[in-house]
């Protein structure tokens, strides 16, 4: 069945309404996989280098045991953000006598299709050639990468397994994802260094297969564990389970000031809270507002605030995460009632106007809640003030616009198993058009002036935008009413 | 061939479907009829083993459907279009179905020659994908891939509904021809209470998830019993 599987998907990939789009975004997630790979190579062959030379290192070997348990939770963190979930529609095959087990051994091996199967195999080849297999005979070397592969093999069905019961389960159970990282605040504060322990581990490697075969026996244990959830929960119906946001959010009267559009916005404001991905996105959004104390510092004491591109970046960034996620979609959120909004008197002119609203609203409460990094500094309130007129004089349409290039059909209601789509990589880049306009204005005017000429010349732009909003929301307009045929025909169609 | 016991669905603490104990036999047309909600669709989802059971059981000749897969093989049914692959035209979905029940290129075109009347030149040979079929031609699609494979059973969920009063005509010929020759036994849902009454010879009544009552072999009995409960 396995050929079929994969003739099937790759006639839907290319049948695929969204083809073009899809393709687009599909060369760019390749061509970061490519930049990845190649960054990847460059540490690998380096590392031995970078380990002696700068770090200090005298027994490579001997640091790489203890290192390796470090690699291996680096890893898993990394993978539990990245790692794609496998999708499948079961509803077109459960009925038909195909083996239930045999459509998730095919789902689970397609989803090894992924950068990171291959990632410890490209870090560690070099070192291990050069390092641990000079030191110790390449017997060694190849028993102690190949356990280390087995291990990142296993995260991966680890990761699979663990996304799976938190779709399903509790989001509470996300608090677990701080484990891996508490072994890494010991090492930092000089506490506790758990690669002392897992050490002689991996330098058992030297005295037989031992490591390997434990390795292999976890890989095992980790896909059963994988396997044995996703067939025991292959069932059509996985919903139905009453959540807290049920029937949340009746009307707030946030927007009634605004009339027709405020009154979509309210009821584009329900649509978020009571469906699981853009619920998803909420969330993800409120998360990234942390994003600033990873750049933002506290200038050092007698030096003042200094202010650079990057500043404006980050402001852009936490201001506008919500709607970069949710605007990307755009209309597709409402691809199946869209005919709800076509059949009225410039119903079209009002989504857009709503959705709009709401996307604005977004970011001024980004901006709101983003108001305590003042304590970095005025500045930085300068930043979040300049980027929110960006924002929502030029950004919001840059994203709404290209959103509107084919746009797919979305089927929200969907939230059962292997419907998971989470915040993809493609999505972001996507979007790396809206970040980089910022710096069409930015950059010149800081370099023949100053940064802060520079903010303020982009804050300009973005009142410059504000002022003629309605013009800019036009054109959004005028796409979608002389698409209208063409995309209600898609969205009709279904997904 | 179909025995059910107990068979219990509930969502939280809302029951969809309560059944105690029922048994079809073999070459029945059993007609499964009832307001919306009383739990036809459920009734088929379980018998599939599309969802899962709250409590009891299935059984397709001893297997226990939540149990063992065999029976797949000698079940073809259709619910709705979600069972289709939307983005192949009919002719590849068939041609899949094909590969998958292991039959022979004669095979597959002699069962689908039985549905040249109903098909109506619309389906076969059109550079069409399902996804673009109207309501009336993806319910044909559907039918007759439930209908591949030599199925012992055929379930079908609503199968007049979006079919032109010709076409529903050809189906019931279908439906009674193909148990006279091949003694399929059928399950049939529906809301068209003359359609099943004409081709079916038990019709079972569901309300609120639970059998109200199972009418048998008696056409005159059976037409007078549901009119009585639907003209309430």
């Amino acid at each position: 069945m396995t050929p079929e599987f994969i003739r099937l998907l790759f006639l839907e990939r290319v049948r695929s309404f969204s083809f073009g789009r899809d393709l687009i975004s599909s060369i760019m997630v390749l061509v970061l996989i490519v930049f990845i790979l190649f960054y990847l190579v460059g540490i690998a062959i380096f590392m031995g280098l970078i380990l002696k030379n700068e770090l200090g290192v005298e027994d490579v070997p001997a640091f790489l045991n203890s290192a390796a348990v470090y690699y291996l939770l680096g890893e898993f963190i990394l993978r539990f953000f990245l790692q794609k979930t496998p999708l499948f529609d079961l509803n077109r095959y459960l009925h038909l006598p195909i083996k239930r087990s045999g459509i998730i051994h095919f789902l689970l091996g397609k989803s090894m299709l992924s950068t990171f199967s291959v990632m410890a195999l490209i870090l560690f080849l070099p070192i291990t050639i050069t390092e641990i297999s000079a030191a110790h005979g390449p017997l060694y070397g190849i028993q102690w990468l190949a356990t280390l592969i087995t291990f990142s093999i296993s995260l991966h069905w680890l990761v699979l397994w663990m996304k799976d019961v938190i779709s399903r389960k509790h989001l509470a159970f996300t608090a677990l994802l701080l484990l891996p990282a508490v072994p890494f605040i010991l090492l930092y504060f000089n506490l506790f260094n758990i690669g002392a322990y897992t050490a002689p581990f991996f330098s058992m490697s030297q005295s037989g297969p031992i490591p390997l075969t434990i390795a292999f026996v976890v890989c095992l244990l980790c896909y059963r564990l994988t396997f044995s959830n996703y067939v025991n929960n292959a069932y059509t119906d996985q919903v139905k389970k009453p959540s807290a946001f049920a029937f949340s959010g009746g009307g707030t009267g946030l927007f009634s000031r605004f009339g027709m559009p405020g009154i979509i916005a309210e009821t584009e404001l329900k649509l978020i809270l009571r469906h699981k991905k853009s619920r998803s996105y909420l969330i993800m959004s409120l998360l990234f507002l942390f994003y600033g104390l990873l750049f933002y510092e506290l200038p050092e004491p007698g030096e003042s605030f200094e202010l650079n591109g990057l500043h404006i970046f980050v402001g852009v960034f936490i201001t506008a995460l919500f709607f970069v996620q949710f605007g990307q979609f755009f209309l597709s959120w409402n691809s199946s009632f869209l005919d709800f909004y076509l059949k009225r008197k410039n119903g079209i002119r009002d989504l857009i106007r709503g959705k709009l609203l709401l996307l604005s609203m977004s970011c001024v409460a980004a901006f709101l809640l983003a108001l305590p990094y003042v304590y970095f500094g005025w500045q930085i309130l300068l930043v979040h003030i300049t980027a929110l007129l960006y924002n929502v004089g030029i950004g919001i349409h840059i994203i709404v616009i290209s959103s509107l290039w084919k746009p797919k059909p979305m089927d929200i209601n969907k939230g059962g198993m292997f419907n998971y789509d989470g915040i993809g990589v493609a999505q972001f880049l996507m979007a790396i058009p809206f970040f980089i306009a910022p710096y069409i204005i930015y950059a010149p005017v800081a370099l023949l002036a100053n940064s802060y000429a520079a903010l303020a010349a982009l804050s300009f732009t973005g009142l410059l935008g504000l002022l003629f909003y309605n013009r800019l929301t036009d054109i959004s307009i005028s796409i979608v009413e002389n698409n209208r045929y063409k995309i209600s025909s898609f969205f009709r169609r279904g997904t | 061939m179909i025995y059910v016991e107990n068979l219990v669905k509930r969502y939280g603490t809302e029951e969809v479907l309560n059944i105690e104990k029922l048994t079809i036999e073999r070459s029945e047309c059993f007609g499964l009829v009832g307001n919306n909600g009383a739990g036809k669709t459920t009734f088929f989802q379980l018998i599939l083993d599309l969802i899962r059971t709250t409590t009891g059981f299935v059984k397709i000749s001893g297997e226990n459907v939540s149990e063992t897969e065999e029976w797949k093989n000698r079940v073809g049914s259709y619910l709705d279009e979600h069972m289709l692959l939307p983005f192949l035209s009919p002719d590849e979905y068939f041609e899949t179905l094909r590969k998958i029940y292991g039959l022979t290129e004669e095979e597959l075109t002699s069962a689908l020659a039985r549905f040249k009347p109903l098909f109506n030149d619309e389906i076969l040979g059109k550079k069409k994908y399902i996804r673009d079929l109207s309501k009336g031609n993806l319910k044909k699609v559907g039918i007759a891939s439930a209908f591949l494979g030599n199925p012992d059973i055929v379930l079908l969920d609503e199968p007049f509904e979006n079919l032109d009063p010709t076409s529903q005509n050809r189906l019931k010929k279908l439906i009674t021809e193909e148990r006279e020759e091949k003694e399929t036994t059928f399950l049939i849902s529906s809301h068209d209470l003359t359609h099943v009454t004409d081709i079916c010879n038990r019709i079972v009544l569901l309300e609120k998830g639970r059998v109200l009552k199972d009418l048998k072999d008696n056409k005159d009995v059976m037409a007078s019993e549901l009119s009585d409960y639907f003209n309430r």
